[in-house]
């Protein structure tokens, strides 16, 4: 991994189990011209040390975003639970990308079975769930930098100071 | 544009939550969640502006966004990439997406907390459909297509028909569960003070509900009511999670003080979609055609807008025929012997004009005083029949001299002593006339 910013106080372990518990994501970027691009992201993933998150991206949703990472422009990442819409925004660099393997995939699988259970609590239909899936995925590394409460509400985009809670 | 955001429409209707993308002018990107996109034009769409936050400081500098919305029937997923034009903080488009705000922030509790401060206009760049991640399997459900333009002409031709205020109400509840194909309808109509709204019919999970009444400017009904704009909701469930969320945000803050406790939905236990569309005329506010359902998206903007017509025109008949009975004569005045056989208790309380009868309540208000006006005049002289023209002359009943609605009250009468199958009963037998019909000896109480 390039961690190219520590920050291991920054991601306190209640935001990690939050992270793994079957969020619904999004990844943006920004292009050349100040031009914001976005795409669908996936069961993120966060380094045992707290340094760096793992996302999964479908490569065919995800050109633009894509294009923008290789020039190691800033990105910020969304997640949120469908059930009570807490949620959380990292900001940060990308690490880089790579095609996901065989244990990504099996952790992917994992991960989407627990965004499955949310999505039924709050009675989206199975179809609609499916149709949200990705199966080329890619992996990319995001090292984060600063995060912000996304729990709509008094607060929200308010910064996290490192190491506090943030719920 | 590979998409017209008309084809698109469903997408809008938040029960899938819209994810836009901005960024800083370092080239730093900002994803948030929203909780309303409105559709305004072919090229247009408007968010909501609730708090000053970072896609609020963004758009000031770079006004290029990235919308990203769902389809809630087909799974299908698009890119909106987007120009910010202006802010307006008053007008139709504003006011449409504040009643809204306001309607679900009151059945929360927080009226006092959420505030819309604009509708961000945007005009969509280009609208793309994202290449689909996994199988997209089309509607999971049968969409109920909206009353076809021949539909409204029938409706519209049938309420011209009617002739006074209870045939009114009939045809119109007949016509929005028949042709129109609604399931639970609720009509209201405004009481003497304007302020609350009368259930004078409904069809459904409250059966005929006669008599509920809802202050003006409470809940979704309420807030559609007083701010005399439609509400639709796609899908109330998500609506109130979101909204719970806030509050669960807002009770960690110093304004906690300000909250207030949620009120209790007044109709289907479990409702999904709702529509409010109020009755007026140049401004005065006349009542509510409330619907609802238990499925998800079952109003779209069509039938949003199919009501409206249907309610427009309703408006003009209520107002048409409450001209027409002020014209009545007196009724003649009809004695009818009593029938020894049966002894109906009624008692009568002067505190809240509440009416029981065989110790079963029935009403109270102005509908429980005339009631007990007309019985009284029964058991006092045998009279049987009436006039609209007589009672609104009779002081005893106190009417509003600012706005009549004796009409309004008459039916929700009628309609309360059918519902409980009392032995008085209160029959219009032409425009404007009454007849009293009681099956027994009456014993009228009365306390103070």
């Amino acid at each position: 991994m390039d961690a190219t910013e520590p920050c291991s106080e920054l991601l306190v372990p209640e935001m990690v189990t939050f992270l793994h518990g079957g969020l619904a994501a999004f990844l943006g970027t920004c292009g050349a011209g100040l031009v914001p691009a976005l795409t669908r992201a996936y069961a993120p993933r966060v380094a045992p040390d707290r340094r760096a998150i793992d996302l999964f991206l479908g490569r065919t949703q995800a050109g633009a975003c894509l294009a923008n990472l290789a020039a190691r422009r800033p990105l910020a990442f969304t997640a949120g639970n469908v059930v009570d819409y807490r949620g959380l925004q990292i900001k940060g660099v990308s690490a880089g990308w790579q095609d996901a393997d065989a244990a990504d995939v099996e952790w992917v699988d994992d991960y989407w079975r627990l965004f499955v259970a949310n999505c039924q609590r709050v009675e989206l239909t199975a179809a609609l769930i499916t149709s949200l899936r990705c199966r080329d995925l890619v992996r990319v590394t995001l090292v984060p930098t600063a995060i912000f409460r996304q729990t709509p509400g008094p607060g929200a985009g308010s910064a996290v100071a490192e190491g506090t809670t943030w719920a | 544009m590979g998409v017209s955001l008309e084809a698109i429409r469903r997408c809008l209707d938040g029960v899938i939550p819209s994810t836009i993308c901005t960024a800083a002018a370092d080239g730093t990107p900002n994803v948030t969640y929203l909780s309303v996109v409105n559709y305004l034009d072919p090229s247009h769409v408007a968010l909501s502006f609730q708090f000053f936050n970072k896609t609020r400081a963004n758009i000031e500098v770079n006004p290029r966004a990235q919308l990203w919305v769902v389809d809630p029937d087909s799974g299908r997923q698009y890119r909106l990439d987007l120009v910010y034009e202006r802010t307006e903080q008053s007008g139709p488009v504003f006011e449409r997406m504040n009643t809204r705000l306001i309607a679900l922030a009151s059945l929360t509790g927080m009226a006092k907390v959420f505030r819309l401060l604009g509708a961000d206009i945007y005009r969509v760049l280009t609208c793309e459909e994202v290449a689909p991640g996994g199988s997209v399997d089309g509607p999971t459900e049968a969409i109920s297509p909206p009353p076809t333009l021949d539909v409204i002409a029938q409706v519209t031709e049938a309420l011209s028909a009617c002739t006074d205020l209870e045939a009114l109400v009939t045809a119109t509840l007949g016509a929005l569960r028949g042709p129109m194909g609604y399931e639970h309808v609720v009509l209201m109509l405004t009481d003497e003070t304007g302020e609350r709204l009368l259930t004078v019919d409904s069809h459904g999970a409250m059966g005929s509900g006669a008599g509920a009444e809802i202050p003006v400017g409470e809940g979704v009904w309420g807030t559609a009511a007083a701010q005399q704009r439609p509400i639709r909701i796609a899908q109330l469930g998500r609506d109130l999670l979101y909204s719970r969320a806030v509050r669960r945000r807002v009770e960690t803050t110093d304004r906690a003080g300000t909250l207030a406790k949620e009120i209790p939905w007044p109709g289907l236990e479990r409702p999904q979609s709702l529509l409010a569309v109020p009755l007026g005329l140049r401004g005065e506010l006349l009542g509510l055609l409330a619907l609802e359902s238990a499925r998800p998206l079952r109003f779209a903007h069509d039938d949003e807008a199919a009501v409206t017509v249907v309610a427009r025109h309703l408006s003009l008949q209520l107002r048409a025929l409450a001209v027409a009975d002020e014209s009545e004569p007196r009724a003649a005045a009809g004695i009818a012997p009593a029938d020894g056989d049966r002894r109906v208790r009624f008692r009568y309380h002067a505190e809240d004009d509440s009416v029981f009868i065989d110790d079963r309540y029935v009403i109270k208000g102005l509908s429980g005083r005339i009631l007990h006006r007309l019985v009284g005049l029964f058991v006092a002289d045998g009279r049987t029949t009436f006039s609209n023209k007589e009672l609104r002359l009779d002081a005893q009943l106190r009417l509003s001299t600012l706005r009549d609605n004796l009409e309004t009250r008459l039916l929700l009468l009628r309609r309360r002593l059918d519902d409980h199958a009392t032995p008085i009963r209160l029959v219009r037998t032409g425009r404007g006339q009454l007849r009293l019909e009681v099956t027994g000896a009456v014993e009228l109480t009365a306390a103070s």
